[in-house]
């Protein structure tokens, strides 16, 4: 298992607490390369895309429009 | 892609030397220059890149307000009435461009865990703040309730927003970032135009943002010097905008 989560530090949680998954360009169950961009993170008016950090099938953890912070795990290949 | 959305990839120019601006034929060639320093900063090394350019009127978009229900209508409608609609990387809300409008950007390589947002809308708020102080503008940087693209990191003179960033960040070799923020700096347009297209747009495509006119304010009017010579205040802001650059 490989997690897909938003880099520690990306932003100031204290000064912005949330932001949300905006979008994901694959489905639950998908089969994925290793360094396709996965999902987009939005904060702030800053997106921010997600590679998938191995190539396998992506588990959607947290759905489009879930609220995250710096740290969180947005879903896993296996 | 709906009509009246284009791919700035198609259209990319070639880079000029750093530091350089473009007055250029479209948004749509603006964007493809931002595309095409991210692409030449992910294969070329560390150094930053920073562009400054200028086009004819356009109102560029988040892939968010893409999705609205009837977008394709409203790009359509907006782009008859001279005003293109087109799609872009970074976030906020839909933002007008136009001749009285100077666009820059400022694209980095950060190493993973060393850099945050906050960092990138810092750098680029300092580089926008420099040259509005030399030409003799006080700013601050907030949020402008009722602005069009509203967020925290606004450039603000006399409580109105006089200029915008948003950042555009994505995974590059061994485990860095390449990050883009952009700005746009309302030099010479006049509020009421820039609220009006943006209201159209999110009434056209169903979206529930609305602009206030009197959130905005201008170079010109915030300078308050009616008939200066329109090609002069334009060319003294990317002459500044150029000296205060960051290295």
């Amino acid at each position: 298992l490989a997690d897909i989560a938003i880099p520690e530090g990306l932003w100031d949680a204290v000064k912005t607490p949330e932001g949300i998954v905006a979008n994901w360009f694959y489905r639950e169950g998908s089969t994925v390369p290793a360094g396709a961009t996965v999902a987009e993170i939005m904060v702030e008016k800053t997106n921010y895309e997600i590679a998938a950090p191995a190539a396998g099938t992506l588990h959607v953890l947290v759905p489009k429009d879930g609220v995250v912070r710096p740290g969180t795990v947005i879903g896993r290949i296996a | 892609m709906s009509r009246g959305i284009s791919d700035p990839l198609l259209t990319a120019p070639p880079l000029r030397p750093r530091g350089h601006s473009w007055s250029l034929d479209s948004a749509e060639a603006g964007l493809a220059l931002e595309t095409a320093a991210i692409e030449e900063l992910a294969r070329s090394g560390r150094t930053p890149v920073r562009l400054v350019w200028q086009c004819p009127p356009a109102l560029i978009v988040t892939r968010t307000e893409a999705r609205l229900s009837r977008f394709a209508q409203a790009a359509e409608a907006l782009r008859a009435r001279g005003w293109p609609v087109l799609v872009r990387g970074s976030g906020g809300g839909a933002c007008p461009l136009g001749a009285g409008t100077v666009q820059c950007a400022l694209v980095r390589v950060l190493p993973s865990g060393t850099s945050s947002i906050e960092h990138m809308y810092g750098a680029m708020a300092a580089w926008i703040r420099r040259p509005l102080a030399r030409l003799g503008i006080a700013t601050s940087v907030g949020s402008v309730p009722g602005a069009f693209c509203p967020g925290n990191h606004e450039i603000v003179a006399g409580r109105k927003k006089i200029a915008g960033i948003a950042q555009h960040w994505r995974t590059g070799s061994a485990g860095s970032h390449l990050a883009i923020a952009t700005a746009s700096i309302n030099v010479e347009h006049d509020p009421e135009s820039l609220a009006a297209v943006v209201n159209q747009f999110y009434r056209l495509a169903g979206g529930s943002h609305r602009c206030l006119p009197s959130a905005l304010t201008s170079v010109r009017a915030e300078l308050a010097r009616p008939g200066r010579e329109r090609d002069g205040l334009m060319r003294a802001c990317v002459e500044q905008l150029h000296a205060d650059a960051p290295r």
